[in-house]
């Protein structure tokens, strides 16, 4: 007792950290992070060179941090300190009024927006098929006002008006003011996440469907699963923020297909069970997903993130059959898909950071080099 | 290894304590030399072999400046200057010095070895020390190494001299109570570094980048720079010193207040003391310190600050950074030392402007954005970003004032003093809050790369 009375600080800190080290030893390694909706890094395997190089220490530090035990807990202290402090910000995502959570937004460039742009122009020379671009606003775009007080975001209008001085033969199809038309009691965007809700996406959809002259259908159903945190909740994990209810509005009589394999419905049951529920809507962006609806008529490929897997449905509608490709992901012929499936439209579907962020649509489109029709 | 990483904290840290606490005495110092080459190896695999030669060839520099003719023996101090300074020259000035005379094609384009300007400095001062006969030469390489290689100072200072543990290599004692302490300095600077410094840094940052940051916000991101700057650095070294105390070493101390100076001398009696005692002892003084009349005082002033400089950063901006500090402490030997004297108040005030001004220059490396950060600062473009920048960092930056004034930090000290119960409770959140704060708080940069 006499030695923890001279040295109580030092006992209980080596106490507390060997606690750490006997928990991290007996856990079992976790694979993934639900909180922060990634994998989590593992055990590095042991080799010469990775040591010699450096590599192994970066791989343990890693493996160190991510699987250290109450991570979680730990993440939520950090945020409750930082709430503590009156701080609006935590790991670049700004947290805003009406427990809306919202990306930083004060250093928004054009970035890749017009190699994108270029890239849209050259597919619609290579193919002479009428090309769109519905581009997604960002969430503070609409709710502006759930912004954090005294905070600036950049000027959204102007770079967007920059943008669109390279849209050459590309109709540019912007859905902001529908959407803000449509700002009621029902979401637009997730509070917690980047993505268009189902009220959203209809919005979207209604003027996609207003700019080509179709008539707008009903959905069917609503799909409506809570507990949802989104992208923004995973970069900054925090108790004082309410889960989001996802929503999708459901169409029948739509097949989708996974490389020409029946999936069985619009959405992924079992990625609904999780807590990054978006990834459920049409099965998590695969790099080619077909949508055929036997009332339809022509073919549409659709260049598409994330933003367009709440919309597809509805847009499938109209169409016999839409091919959605993730130019992130996908590496096969575009081309010789174009012409087997006699695609008659092409309409891109990105949210502004995408636009300026990805580069992944030049690459595409330059594989048209040489295959004009 | 950086001591803000959970590795560090969570694995190294407690079983070096633990297991160096248990060993027999006669272990101890080949334990701690094993430790501190695998804590070295762990961020810097590359450059063992150099670190563990350029020790080999100092202990024999030391044997040799210690024996033989006055001529032998100032032989071979020059062949380590040559040595140590070589080393350093290559690593660290090579492409600056090469690209200031038109060869920078030549640039060898090395990473610099983590922790070369600290150690050079320790290894060449003891070398210095025996030549002068201050010390006798180290017989056990063992020691000697592990002077140099002691982990806890061995990347960002304090730049402990030989002189300073000589005895607790050979002896030391590990009273229950000072390996407290030294948690409790342990703690306190990784909240420094983690709690304060982090989050300021990334403030200062996130101003910088932003094209439209208005005036006043560049001038409270310049602050926040110079929050973090002595947050992170002073934090540092109170790890280190905590460090220390738990394995048994007394490391001498490295920042004393600064940021409460009344006057540029004070300042840098005050900040970085470790670096300033030895640009003296071995600099300044050798080269007649005061005693040789004005102009060459002056002139000696100037070598020190220009080295200075040089050391924090092999580019013009840290010259000229070492060069303004040079201005002031120049000045402060004449009449307006004695004015700054009569008037703290003042003192103060322009004291810390000046440092807060020389920030943009140790921040950057190139002289275009140092003037832009200059520019931005001073264009008078005023808008509503400060304000939110406020709003969001006020308590921190409020936090981080009160930690630079001693009479408040006195106050908590006492109150810890009083209540035990209180103390352990409170050091024990902070080690929680740093551990919250390193599990998934993105900015935590280690800012000596360039020292």
């Amino acid at each position: 007792m006499r030695t923890i009375g001279k040295c109580p600080l030092i006992l209980l800190v080596l106490v507390l950290l060997a606690g750490f080290m006997v928990a991290s030893l007996l856990l079992p390694d976790q694979p993934y992070s639900d909180l922060e909706n990634r994998p989590l890094a593992a055990m590095p395997a042991f080799s010469l060179e990775d040591v010699l190089s450096g590599a192994f220490m970066k791989k343990a530090d890693d493996y160190v941090n991510d699987q250290l035990p109450l991570r979680d807990s730990l993440m939520m202290l950090g945020a409750l300190k930082d709430a503590a402090l009156l701080k609006t910000e935590r790991n670049g995502i700004l947290h805003g009024r009406n427990g809306r959570l919202f990306e930083q937004a004060d250093t928004l460039r054009p970035g890749a927006a017009s190699a994108n742009l270029a890239a849209m122009n050259k597919l619609a020379t290579a193919t002479g098929l009428p090309v769109s671009l519905l581009m997604i606003p960002l969430p503070w775009q609409v709710y502006r006002e759930d912004l954090p007080a005294l905070y600036t975001p950049s000027d959204a209008t102007a770079l967007v008006r920059a943008i669109r001085e390279d849209a050459g033969q590309v109709a540019w199809i912007d859905p902001l003011d529908a959407l803000l038309q449509a700002k009621g009691s029902e979401p637009l965007y997730y509070r917690t996440d980047h993505h268009l809700t189902a009220a959203g996406a209809d919005a979207v959809y209604r003027a996609l469907a207003d700019a080509w002259g179709l008539r707008p259908q009903q959905p069917d159903s609503l799909l409506e699963s809570p507990g949802f945190y989104g992208s923004f909740y995973a970069r900054a994990p925090t108790p004082l923020i309410k889960p989001d209810t996802l929503t999708f509005s459901l169409y029948n009589g739509i097949q989708v297909l996974i490389d020409g394999n029946d999936t069985g419905g619009l959405y992924d049951e079992a990625l609904l069970k999780g807590r990054s529920k978006y990834a459920a809507l049409l099965h998590n962006n695969p790099p080619r997903l077909t949508l055929i609806n036997p009332e339809g008529e022509g073919v549409l490929l659709v260049l598409r993130d994330s933003y367009a897997s709440a919309m597809l449905p509805a847009i499938a509608r109209h169409f016999a059959r839409v091919e959605a490709i993730d130019p992130r992901y996908y590496s096969d012929d575009l081309p010789a898909l174009c012409a087997e499936q006699k695609v008659e439209r092409i309409l891109c579907i990105y949210g502004l950071n995408a636009l300026t962020n990805d580069r992944n649509l030049p690459r595409l489109a330059a594989s048209f080099s040489g295959s004009q029709r | 290894m950086l001591f803000s990483s959970l590795t560090f904290v969570v694995w190294f840290l407690p079983v070096v304590i633990v297991v160096h606490r248990l060993l027999p005495f006669r272990f101890k110092k080949l334990f701690l030399l094993c430790a501190s080459v695998f804590f070295y190896a762990w961020g810097e695999i590359a450059y063992v072999p150099l670190v563990l030669v350029s020790m080999g060839l100092n202990y024999g520099f030391g044997l040799m400046v210690a024996r033989g003719t006055p001529g032998r023996r100032r032989l071979w101090l020059v062949l380590s200057v040559l040595f140590n300074f070589g080393a350093l020259v290559y690593f660290k000035y090579a492409g600056f010095f090469l690209n200031v005379v038109g060869l920078g094609a030549f640039d060898p384009g090395v990473t610099m070895p983590l922790g070369i300007s600290f150690y050079t400095f320790q290894t060449q001062g003891y070398v210095v020390d025996v030549y002068r006969g201050k010390v006798p030469p180290e017989k056990n390489i063992i020691s000697l190494m592990t002077f140099i290689l002691l982990f806890p100072q061995l990347i960002a200072g304090p730049i402990v001299l030989y002189t300073d543990v000589r005895n607790e290599l050979k002896v030391r004692t590990l009273p229950a109570e000072t390996m407290d302490r030294g948690m409790a300095q342990f703690i306190i600077g990784l909240s420094s570094k983690v709690l304060l410094a982090n989050p300021l840094g990334a403030l200062a940052a996130s101003v910088a980048a932003q094209p439209n940051s208005s005036a006043p916000a560049m001038w409270l991101g310049t602050l926040a720079g110079v929050f973090q700057l002595y947050f992170d650095f002073a934090g540092y070294s109170q790890m280190a010193i905590g460090m220390g105390n738990m394995l048994g070493f007394r490391f001498p101390k490295n920042f004393d207040h600064p940021l409460a100076a009344n006057s540029m001398r004070g300042f840098w009696r005050r900040w970085h003391m470790t670096l300033g005692v030895w640009l003296r002892d071995y600099i300044y003084i050798p080269l007649g310190g005061s005693r040789c009349g004005r102009l060459r005082t002056v002139f000696n002033l100037f070598v020190v600050w220009f080295l200075s400089g040089l050391w924090h950063g092999a580019d013009y901006n840290h010259i000229l950074w070492g060069l303004w500090f040079f201005v002031f402490v120049a000045l402060e030997r004449g009449r307006f030392g004695a004015f700054v004297d009569r008037h703290p108040r003042f003192g103060f005030a322009y004291t810390q402007l000046a440092f807060l001004l020389a920030w943009p220059l140790f921040h950057y490396s190139l002289l275009a954005e140092t003037a832009s950060h200059y520019a931005r600062m001073f264009t008078p473009a005023f808008a509503t970003d400060v304000l939110y920048l406020l709003r969001g960092n006020a308590v921190l930056l409020m936090l981080a004032a009160l930690c630079c004034a001693p009479a408040f930090l006195r106050r908590v000290s006492a109150w810890m003093q009083r209540s035990p119960a209180l103390r352990v409770a409170s050091l024990t959140t902070l080690l929680l809050l740093c551990m919250a704060a390193l599990v998934n708080e993105a900015y935590n940069p280690f800012i000596y790369f360039r020292f």
